[in-house]
């Protein structure tokens, strides 16, 4: 790692650190307000249901009820723009919330909850994509008219096209078709995977006079602020959101309008109101990682050569999302890049259908596409016998290669940019994950164990990815304390993911003082400049780099009240150790005596637009994408069907790890949650019913300890090579982890038994079935 | 007893009084009732480990626990793991801070009670010993490597004369 | 949870007593672990909760030369799989009780109290089952000791009528040389219900069979014995083909469902090959100590 930094590259102390083992950390849950009341939702129990009648009268009289919540008596307004209301008397997917009761005690409104009486008209509905496709399917919103999504009044998709679809092309991909010497065509479907964050959805609400106050475990506070501002008719200004008390999202934590009716129910009774879902309330009631049936279909050549990629996602919506179409068109980048395909094609379109809607989840599309394109890559290799290491380092993508940001892919227009010289990361990843994993000695070729003995089957696998890191508009402030420490002020959110630690780190570097006198103050509305928050792997990308920013503006600042004391000019200067120098001397002036006596010292940044990051040869903009490469062996035990994952090599390019430990327990978090995602993590909706039958943790089984393999099994590489984009070149990497995982792990199973799983879900029982299938011929 | 009867918890060396309801488990009085919100639920159905205390120096489920069952027992919970006097962190709470032990932090009481009580046990565990005692402990934020370097690091800080108390 | 009447009796006595006044609308508890999963999901709301864990003397596990090991059914699940006494003479019943649940779990859940739960795939059934363990418990109208084996009727459900209390489990000494072992499926490598859970006992003469038991956990409506698995073996050498023989008829035993953990058809064929691991295993376990 570097040096030439005192804290950057540094595995410092997090600084949310000593709170969490002191049990000190207060998450929403934890929080308690004085006279603060409690609120429970009723669910509807039908996937698609008229509500012909609902009488709340019992449960209002029940002592101890506040109010009660019906579509009778809430706003009818749309929440993050998406179909549904606050409260709708139709309901669109088992679990929607009919009804809310707030009372003194969680347990008298779950009591209430008993005593609502509603009598429903069951609907027709759908929940496969295939049926919900036809003509004559049950339609999810009628009103609409169909179930592929193509754009509302609210909410407008400027490249999709009439009839649904959102497409990106280069090249033509039938002339390279007919240039192929082989061609597969493929069907691979993904898991559902729930965020499963460890706090349930929790959101407190609080009116002071006609000032709202939200404590909302959310990543991105600026949604929110304004969804909340907008569905409750008031100014944004008289809204804040509070969310530094946030816990694993996994990108996609946020309350949606959980948020806007415990605000009208605390409105309503003019006490803080605390809303905090049970464990299954959170399978049901939030949203879950998208799903896609993907079809993908390659040609290479003997040499390989890739000479064209076309790719159709059909993505599974559920009943609604507020993501709209940008999961997909993440997706659409990740089947048109990752490798240098002259000749590309990718669509994809959104169906609805009765089950819980998708939002965001670690990845953002990328990953679900990518499971599919690295074990179509796997088979081309396969098809032209070529080792499927060589193959990818011959064909993945490099400096110079294009690239766009995922937004153009919806808004437009499509103008490509380039990948940055830091892309040039990617080949060296490979060979680098090659050699740690030693990849030459274990592979035995295609269709070759690594070992067998008995009926254990160790296998060995690769896979590629790819995520972008998101340069958006964001701000930032840091101010000097009159003892010369800092805070810096920022939207952004701790999670887990080490975000105020990074931050911290950044702005010490910069301003030239300790990382102990850094103290962030993050992800409140009333406090920080507005930044979207954490999403999209622009944390690094986009929030700290305007702290940085800032800190830079600050230390100017300081520079110019030091000049006439140092009698210098502001280039002859530098900071380090809390003390400005003039450079190549002794003489300094302490940080902290500048700002004993001008306490207003504030530094101020913003982003500069994504067209100003180009590069230095071509003059193309450079678009900031984080590369990873997995190599996993695993153990297959072929009369159980128990996978074991026995080794993992993954490398990862983060530009420049602004802190390494939290870069590899973000790599540790990829690869638990991939192999969750495809071997453990079965999320079971019911066929019939669209009710999700396992929303509790002893059937929806998460990794544990056992199930990863040993701590010198785990091998990270950390590439720097700093991108042109962010803080010091640092990048986001946390999404770019979660890419490669799985399907390397799918290949390796590959290798292991030699029969593909196509199905989504890699269970023993899928394992034992596909061996079973390809023995019978 | 039919209404709320009395009970009294000893939880990190303090008396408390209360008058719980019966069904009120030990993970809600402990939050809720004496504030001491260190105690994380995740689950509220003793499939996580995060709600994990120690009563009589034993790991137990906060959530599978009636309050009223918990009477005359110690009751450890993370906030009675730092020394009461000085307030110095625990050397397990020192080696999960040193060597970042925690992503969003919701199982790390969990996973410090749990390690305290393997250590008190076995103070030189293996990797295999700690992953074992931890089985029960789930990590979404998929720290599981760090976590057990944290575990063995406390040990050889307990070994070389940190204090286990 | 709404409850109306709590009661802790303090011996057995006062247990029997309050049983059989309130046992109709009682639920005893003693760990919990496995109550109060059922109590918050609304799925079972007792008016009374008779709480037995402060018995004093039903927390024990003694060797007794006639009876044999005796097991207080206060005793938690923890200590079973810890103890040296049954890791030394009867480990299968260790084995099965360090697979269960989670490490806390252990220290709160009681070997009385998982019984009573009667879950089809409990795992410490099938390792009672196949050392002939008996069940003995006690109500107002005197005590009964009835074999592990048929103490079940049904999923969640046993023999014991509502004013009962489970007291003690008793197994029988067994040969020098008997060896078991319990081999179980779970979703993944961490802890996990048993998907499929086999049991096996053997008591062998060089390479003959003397004696076998298999009994099978998650397969059916309770644990059962595989019968005609164990006839294939008993007192025959052990070879290859036997043993695969006996492992097909005990999958053509079970009766597995169809259920959101797993398909009938995938456990039916884990039978097989479970059986298969749990003979092989007791086999070389009761050769290497002969």
């Amino acid at each position: 790692m570097s040096n030439e930094f005192s804290v950057l590259g540094r595995g410092v102390v997090r600084k949310d650190a000593v709170e969490k083992v002191r049990g000190e950390a207060k998450y929403i849950p934890d929080i308690q307000l004085p006279k603060m009341l409690h609120a429970k939702f009723l669910r509807s129990p039908h996937a698609h249901a008229k509500i012909t009648s609902i009488d709340t009268s019992k449960a209002e009289k029940l002592p101890g009820v506040k109010c009660v919540l019906t579509h009778n008596n809430v706003p009818r307004v749309h929440p993050l723009r998406k179909f549904e209301y606050l409260l709708d008397e139709t309901v669109h997917y088992p679990g929607e919330e009919v009804a809310a009761v707030v009372a003194l005690t969680a347990e008298i409104a779950e009591e209430a909850l008993r005593l609502i009486e509603v009598k429903y008209e069951v609907l027709p509905a759908v929940f496969e994509v295939e049926e919900a496709m036809k003509p004559d399917a049950p339609l999810v919103h009628p009103e609409y008219g169909t179930n592929i999504y193509h754009g509302t009044e609210l909410v407008r998709i400027p490249r999709l096209t009439e009839d649904g679809w959102l497409r990106l092309e280069v090249g033509d991909v039938d002339k390279g078709f007919a240039e192929a010497d082989y061609i597969l065509d493929r069907v691979y479907e993904t898991p559902i995977q729930h965020n499963c964050s460890p706090i349930p959805r929790a959101v407190i609400c609080e009116w002071t006079g006609e000032k709202l106050t939200c404590w909302a475990d959310t990543q991105t506070p600026l949604f929110l602020w304004r969804d909340l501002a907008d569905s409750l008719g008031i100014p944004q200004s008289n809204v804040r959101i509070i969310s530094n008390c946030a816990a694993g999202g996994y990108g996609g934590k946020t309350p949606e309008k959980t948020a806007t009716l415990t605000a009208i129910m605390a409105k309503r009774t003019r006490r803080p109101v605390k809303t905090s879902y049970s464990r299954a309330e959170d399978f049901i009631g939030t949203h879950r990682r998208i799903s896609f049936k993907n079809h993908n279909k390659i040609g290479v050549k003997r040499d390989g050569t890739i000479t064209a990629i076309d790719s159709k996602i059909i993505a599974n919506w559920g009943r609604d999302t507020f993501a709209q179409y940008m999961v997909q068109a993440t997706a659409l980048l990740a089947c048109t890049m990752l490798y240098r395909y002259h000749n590309s094609k990718a669509e994809t379109c959104g169906v609805m259908t009765n089950i819980i809607g998708y939002g965001p989840m670690n990845g953002f599309g990328g990953p679900e596409a990518i499971y599919s394109i690295e074990k179509l890559i796997d088979e081309a290799a396969e098809k032209i016998e070529m080792d499927p290491v060589e193959f990818r380092l011959e064909n993945c993508m490099r400096y110079g290669d294009r690239a766009m940001e995922f937004e153009q892919v919806v808004y437009g227009p499509i103008k490509w940019g380039i990948l940055g010289p830091d892309l040039n990361s990617f080949p060296e990843l490979i060979q680098k994950c090659a050699e740690k994993a030693q990849w030459k000695e274990k592979w035995k070729g295609w269709r070759t164990p690594v070992a067998a003995n008995g009926p254990k089957r160790k296998g060995i696998g690769v896979a590629i990815g790819m995520h972008h890191c998101s340069f958006w508009p964001s701000s930032a402030i840091v101010k000097m304390n009159q003892d010369g420490t800092a805070n810096v002020l920022s939207m952004g959110v701790e999670i887990g993911q080490g975000y105020s630690t990074a931050i911290a780190q950044v702005v010490a570097e910069t301003l030239g003082i300790r990382y102990e006198d850094v103290n962030p103050i993050t992800s409140d509305t009333g406090v920080a400049p507005a930044a979207v928050g954490n999403v999209a792997s622009s944390g690094t990308s986009s929030l700290i780099n305007s702290a940085r920013l800032a800190a830079e503006d600050a230390r100017r600042k300081l520079f110019e009240l030091a000049a006439p004391r140092l009698n210098a000019t502001v280039d002859a200067m530098e900071a380090r150790n809390g003390k400005i120098y003039i450079k190549g001397t002794d003489r300094m002036i302490p940080i902290g005596s500048i700002c004993l006596t001008h306490w207003q010292i504030t530094g101020t940044s913003n982003n500069p637009p994504v067209e100003s990051i180009r590069d230095e040869k071509t003059g193309q903009v450079i678009h900031a994408y984080s590369a990873a490469v997995t190599i996993a062996e695993v153990e297959v035990d072929i009369e159980t069907g128990m996978v074991d994952v026995v080794r993992i090599t993954s490398g990862h390019d983060c530009g420049r790890a602004i802190n390494p430990i939290i870069v590899e327990n973000q790599i540790d978090l990829g690869l638990a949650m991939s192999k969750g995602w495809v071997c453990t993590e079965r999320f079971v909706v019911d066929g019939k019913t669209g009710v999700m039958l396992n929303p509790n943790l002893l059937d929806y089984k998460l990794i544990t300890f056992l199930d990863m393999p040993q701590s010198e099994d785990i091998g990270r590489i950390i590439v720097e090579r700093p991108s042109a984009w962010g803080p010091f070149g640092a990048k986001g990497m946390s999404e770019t982890s979660m890419t490669a995982f799985a399907p390397a792990i799918a290949n390796s199973i590959y290798n292991a038994i030699g029969v593909r799983i196509r199905y989504a879900f890699i269970s023993p029982e899928a394992i034992l079935k596909a061996i079973e299938k390809a023995d019978r011929g | 007893m039919i209404s709320n009867g009395l009970i009294v918890l000893n939880v990190n060396g303090v008396r408390y009084e209360l008058r719980p309801r019966v069904t009120a488990t030990l993970a809600d009085v402990l939050r809720e009732e004496l504030g001491l919100t260190g105690t994380k639920i995740m689950c509220n159905e003793g499939e996580c480990g995060a709600c994990t205390v120690l009563i009589n120096g034993r790991p137990m489920l906060s959530c599978m626990t009636l309050a009223i069952d918990a009477q005359d027992k110690d009751i450890l919970t993370i906030e009675g793991l730092a020394d009461p006097v000085t307030g110095d962190l625990h050397p397990i709470q020192k080696a999960f801070v040193d060597h970042s032990g925690m992503q969003c932090g919701v199982c790390t009481p969990g996973m410090i009670l749990t390690a305290k009580a393997l250590l008190d046990e076995n103070p030189s565990p293996s990797e295999g010993d700690v992953r074992s005692a931890l089985s029960g402990n789930l990590c979404r934020c998929g720290n599981y490597r760090r976590i057990t370097e944290c575990v063995l690091s406390a040990a050889e800080m307990l070994k070389a004369g940190g204090k286990n108390e | 949870m709404v409850l109306l009447r709590y009661l802790a009796p303090s011996s057995v006595e006062e247990a029997i007593s309050l049983l059989s006044k309130y046992g109709d609308e009682a639920k005893v508890i003693s760990g919990g672990t496995d109550l109060l999963v059922q109590m918050k999901h609304n799925v079972l709301l007792p008016n009374c909760l008779i709480n037995i864990s402060r018995i004093r003397d039903l927390d024990y596990i003694k060797y007794d030369q006639t009876i044999g090991l005796r097991i207080g059914a206060l005793t938690t699940v923890g200590y079973v799989a810890k103890s040296s006494l049954i890791q030394s003479k009867f480990n299968v019943l260790a084995q099965g009780a360090r697979l269960l649940g989670t490490p806390a779990i252990q220290n709160q859940a009681t070997i009385g109290g998982n019984l009573c739960n009667a879950a089809p795939s409990a795992d410490i059934v099938p390792p009672l089952i196949v050392l002939g363990a008996l069940a003995k418990f006690i109500g107002i109208d005197g005590e009964r000791i009835v074999p592990v084996e048929d103490f079940f009727t049904g999923p969640g459900v046993t023999i014991m009528k509502h004013y009962q209390i489970l007291i003690e489990i008793q197994i029988p000494n067994i040969e020098l040389h008997a060896a078991g072992a319990y081999v179980k499926q779970t979703r993944g490598r961490g802890p996990d219900l048993a998907v499929v859970g086999v049991a096996a006992l053997v008591v062998m003469d060089r390479e003959t069979v003397q004696e076998v038991k298999i009994a099978l956990g998650a397969v059916a409506p309770t644990p059962i014995r595989a019968k005609k698995a164990e006839g294939i073996l008993r007192g025959m050498k052990l070879s290859d083909k036997l043993l695969e023989e006996s492992s097909q008829a005990a999958s053509y035993e079970s009766r597995p469902i169809d259920d959101i953990r797993s398909s009938a058809d995938f456990r039916r064929k884990l039978v097989a090959v479970l059986t298969k691991r749990a003979v092989v295993q007791a086999v070389q376990q009761a050769q290497s100590e002969a």
